[in-house]
């Protein structure tokens, strides 16, 4: 089982990674064989606190008002069995050790609900075995405008694909972080 | 002719002579003005008559691996790649049929400034005569694979072409060329509405853990640095005009 840790550092996103990061270690230290990434443009300097990891799909082409946030669908396709998925903005408060568990293996995808009924797509759990095509299954989706009654973020996009082929999104509640 | 405007199409192929003719036709059409040609086909062991097939075409460039049970494609590509003399590779499967006479031009020409490109693939159901929706790859379905496509060949050489530990898998050898192109030389695919078809044939399914087990190993060191993004028998050595079996021996 390999697992990554995984936050989003291009551009208005770098700021808060090594915060993130650090509140990480500070609270909920993850064991030594979870690595810690960050996904960034090929330009950017590396960073020292985790490892960088260039994004290398173009996502420019889809219909989301903030561009950049596409770039986080890149985790879906990390070689790991497991990608946690942890929002730049945030910080860690208190023990997540729930999220590298392996106790969260039953859906292809763990968010928290959200009561309308969409997901928060800030904190994912992604169980990459579940569905090794995702990434290009959901791309295609969302470049033939299948999803493009339900918004125009990268959260709308994920809501859409789970409501279009039924999936079930495990929840994520209560977690320490805000 | 200048090693800039010789391209060279590089092919793998094992047990298609059925599919193979209407491939190699609609690159023999092509409208190339200004650049040279050269086809080269590996033939990894065929035995369902490729053969007499790539007699028909004498100006086939033509290696033939011999083994008793099937493989990925690996080494048949890298004996292809390793004999081009050209600067301009276009990579494809041999079950590709090119849909218009300008797709070796178009995909040529707009590479500078991506170093990739590709063409988009559907499927082509032959009995029916039908074209299916889905594309393997292209404008909406970004896969940098090459079913058919353009690259430099010093781009191929700096990787190394395939890797030879995904020969005896299936599965996942060209995701893995494809980080390595995009990694190792900053190459920004572009996705072209030019056409071409797969012909559709049945295969077998393949369990894909092993291959699987081995790519994410590979990527995973990539990433955090513990490896560069190349094949385990790369780089190979470049030299314009020179294949690289004339510069370094011709093992695939």
């Amino acid at each position: 089982m390999t697992t990554a840790i995984v936050t989003l550092g291009t551009k208005d996103n770098r700021e808060g990674c090594q915060p993130l990061m650090d509140s990480l270690e500070k609270h909920s230290p993850p064991p030594s064989t979870v690595d810690k990434l960050v996904l960034c443009d090929f330009d950017d300097p590396p960073v020292d606190f985790a490892v960088s990891v260039p994004v290398t799909v173009d996502y420019s082409d889809l219909l989301l008002d903030d561009k950049d946030a596409a770039k986080k669908f890149f985790m879906f396709l990390l070689p790991y069995n497991q990608v946690i998925y942890l929002d730049s903005k945030l910080m860690c408060t208190g023990d997540l050790s729930v999220l590298w568990s392996e106790q969260l293996n039953q859906h292809l995808l763990y968010a928290k609900h959200l009561p309308d009924g969409g997901i928060d797509d800030r904190v994912m759990v992604f169980n990459h075995d579940r569905q090794l095509g995702f990434h290009d299954a959901f791309l295609y989706l969302a470049r033939v405008h299948m999803f493009d009654g339900y918004g125009k973020t990268s959260r709308d996009m994920l809501n859409g694909y789970f409501c279009h082929t039924k999936r079930k999104v495990g929840n994520l509640q209560g977690l320490n972080i805000r | 002719m200048t090693p800039d405007r010789m391209i060279s199409v590089c092919l793998g192929t094992r047990n298609q002579s059925k599919l193979i003719p209407q491939t190699l036709d609609s690159i023999y059409s092509q409208e190339i003005n200004g650049y040279e040609l050269e086809v080269i086909v590996t033939d990894d062991g065929s035995d369902d008559g490729t053969d007499a097939v790539l007699d028909r075409y004498p100006s086939l460039i033509r290696f033939r691996l011999e083994n008793s049970t099937y493989r990925n494609g690996v080494f048949a590509k890298n004996m292809s790649l390793r004999n081009a003399h050209g600067d301009l590779i276009i990579q494809q499967s041999s079950d590709i049929i090119h849909t218009s006479k300008n797709v070796i031009a178009s995909l040529v020409e707009a590479l500078p400034g991506h170093r990739a490109t590709f063409a988009t693939v559907y499927n082509y159901l032959s009995d029916t005569k039908e074209v299916e929706e889905f594309q393997y790859t292209g404008p909406i379905n970004h896969r940098p694979f090459f079913f058919l496509g353009a690259c430099y060949r010093e781009d191929v050489c700096r990787v190394g072409g395939y890797d030879p530990l995904l020969g005896n898998v299936i599965y996942y050898d060209d995701t893995w060329h494809s980080d390595c192109l995009l990694n190792m030389c900053r190459v920004k695919p572009l996705f072209l509405d030019v056409i071409g078809w797969h012909q559709h044939h049945n295969r077998r399914i393949y369990d894909t853990k092993p291959a699987k087990d081995i790519y994410y190993q590979l990527l995973r060191e990539s990433i955090k640095g513990q490896r560069n993004y190349l094949s385990s028998a790369g780089p190979w050595k470049y030299e314009p005009g020179r294949s690289v079996a004339e510069v370094e021996g011709s093992l695939a």
